[in-house]
Order: C-alpha cells, then sequence, then structure tokens
C-alpha cells in the first residue's frame, strides 16, 4: 500500500464538475446506474450547495459527497469515491477521515438530528461501520432487484 | 441494575467542562431512577459519564427529557457521542 497522503476538503463549485463525473462512471455500474447522471448533474448545478464537499489528495480530485439538514433530519448525499486506484484498506481510510469530517460539520450547527440516508445492500457495511443502523428496505426501491435501503444514525443517541 | 457508559470528545478545556458538569450536577440530582452519575476522563478531550440506573425503563425515560436532548451542546462535543448500556449481574458488596 502507498502511503496515505493528508486530505483536505472544498465546497463544491463549476470547476469540479468533470472531475465528479469521472469520480461517478468510475462508479457504475456497480454502485450507481448511468442513467443516475443526469439526476446527479441536476444536483451539483442546482442544490449543491457549501456542505457538498469535494475530496482532494494533494491537488487530485478524489472524492465528494456532502449534507444537508431538512425536516428536522439530515441526510447525506451523493457520496463516492474513485474506484479502482487506492487499495481497500487505503480506501477506508480516507472514507473514515472524509466521513468524520461531514459529521464534524453536521455537529458543528449544533443540530443534533437523526442521520438518515438511503443506499444499498452493497453499502449496508460501510455505513455499519460508522454507525449507521437499516430501519427499512423497500423492495425493488431503486429499480428491479436493487433494494432500497434506508439507515439511520442518532447524532445524539443520549436522547 | 444498568450500567450506561456515554462517552464524548468535547471541544471544552478540561476545566470548563468540570465546571459545566458540576453547574449541571443539581438537575441530575432530580432525574427519577438514577441511583448514580461518576464522571471520568477517558483521555485527551475524552470523557465517559458512567451512569448506574435503577433499570432500563429508568434510561427510557430520561431519553425523553430535555436534559438528554442537551448533553451533546452543552459539552460542545466534536463527535457523535457513544453508548453502552451493560446489565449488572450481581454486586460484590450490598
Amino acid at each position: 500500500m502507498s502511503a496515505s497522503k493528508k486530505l483536505s476538503f472544498e465546497s463544491y463549485n463549476d470547476k469540479f464538475k468533470k472531475d465528479i463525473l469521472k469520480l461517478f462512471y468510475s462508479n457504475c455500474p456497480k454502485y450507481f446506474d448511468p442513467i443516475d447522471e443526469n439526476e446527479l448533474i441536476d444536483f451539483l448545478d442546482n442544490y449543491a450547495d457549501e456542505n457538498y464537499l469535494v475530496v482532494l489528495e494533494g491537488d487530485k480530485v478524489i472524492g465528494c459527497g456532502g449534507h444537508y439538514t431538512k425536516d428536522q433530519k439530515h441526510g447525506i448525499a451523493w457520496v463516492f469515491f474513485e474506484r479502482y486506484v487506492f487499495g481497500q484498506k487505503k480506501l477506508f481510510h480516507y472514507a473514515d477521515v472524509f466521513y468524520k469530517e461531514i459529521e464534524r460539520r453536521m455537529i458543528a450547527e449544533k443540530r443534533f438530528f437523526d442521520v438518515e440516508i438511503h443506499t444499498t445492500k452493497l453499502m449496508e457495511r460501510f455505513f455499519n461501520r460508522y454507525g449507521f443502523r437499516t430501519i427499512k428496505i423497500e423492495k425493488d426501491g431503486f429499480g428491479k432487484g436493487l433494494h432500497a435501503y434506508t439507515m439511520k444514525k442518532p447524532l445524539n443517541p443520549i436522547a | 441494575m444498568v450500567l450506561q457508559i456515554i462517552r464524548l470528545k468535547s471541544n471544552l478545556s478540561e476545566e470548563e467542562l468540570i465546571k459545566r458538569a458540576k453547574d449541571r450536577a443539581p438537575q441530575f440530582e432530580l432525574i427519577p431512577g438514577l441511583i448514580q452519575k461518576y464522571y471520568s476522563k477517558v483521555g485527551d478531550a475524552s470523557y465517559a459519564g458512567v451512569y448506574v440506573w435503577e433499570s432500563k425503563e429508568s434510561i427510557s425515560a430520561f431519553k425523553e427529557s430535555e436534559l438528554a436532548k442537551s448533553i451533546p451542546a452543552a459539552y460542545e462535543v466534536v463527535e457523535a457521542p457513544d453508548i453502552e448500556i451493560l446489565d449488572i449481574m450481581f454486586q460484590l458488596r450490598e
């Protein structure tokens, strides 16, 4: 494994669009259906705000994702890293650093809502790693054979 | 009896954290079913509240309180607190 480099995070802006689409394609078709591309572009053009982050290793874009808050819930949207570039150990290390950053930003807002995400079976164990638990499985929720998993993590598990 | 361990990482200095914990202590003294609470340090900026409860029902009632909701903000946590709940099987001394 090559040594992990220090990551930095920048809020999304248009200059990153091309790189993010490249990362997206690297995750098709295993994690995303290529027809989701239009939805992603719409998100980037119209909804990505300062909480949508680009992950940089040096000056190279290697990942993206971010959080939003709606109806007293936090959500995490469009999270992915470039595939086939990193070994699993390094990828998990980078994902850990990135998830901590997203959670840090949610907590800095001082709104300790639950974090709810919508994902698939493929990512269930990945999000278990950060304390998410599956609360609902919708059969064929993302298309035939692709069940939608709703997972939740309370930012304040005390209450 | 049930043991509940709440671990948190705080942005506060230790001195400020202790001050806030002591300021809040009278409210905790009034919680029904809370037999004892130990304020513990785990490591740098890492702390744990160790609660001894009469029952899991006491914990459930506490979870609904404003006091429980206020803990992360009161201690300026930097990540989601971690909770462990242990059933006490028996105790050494009466």
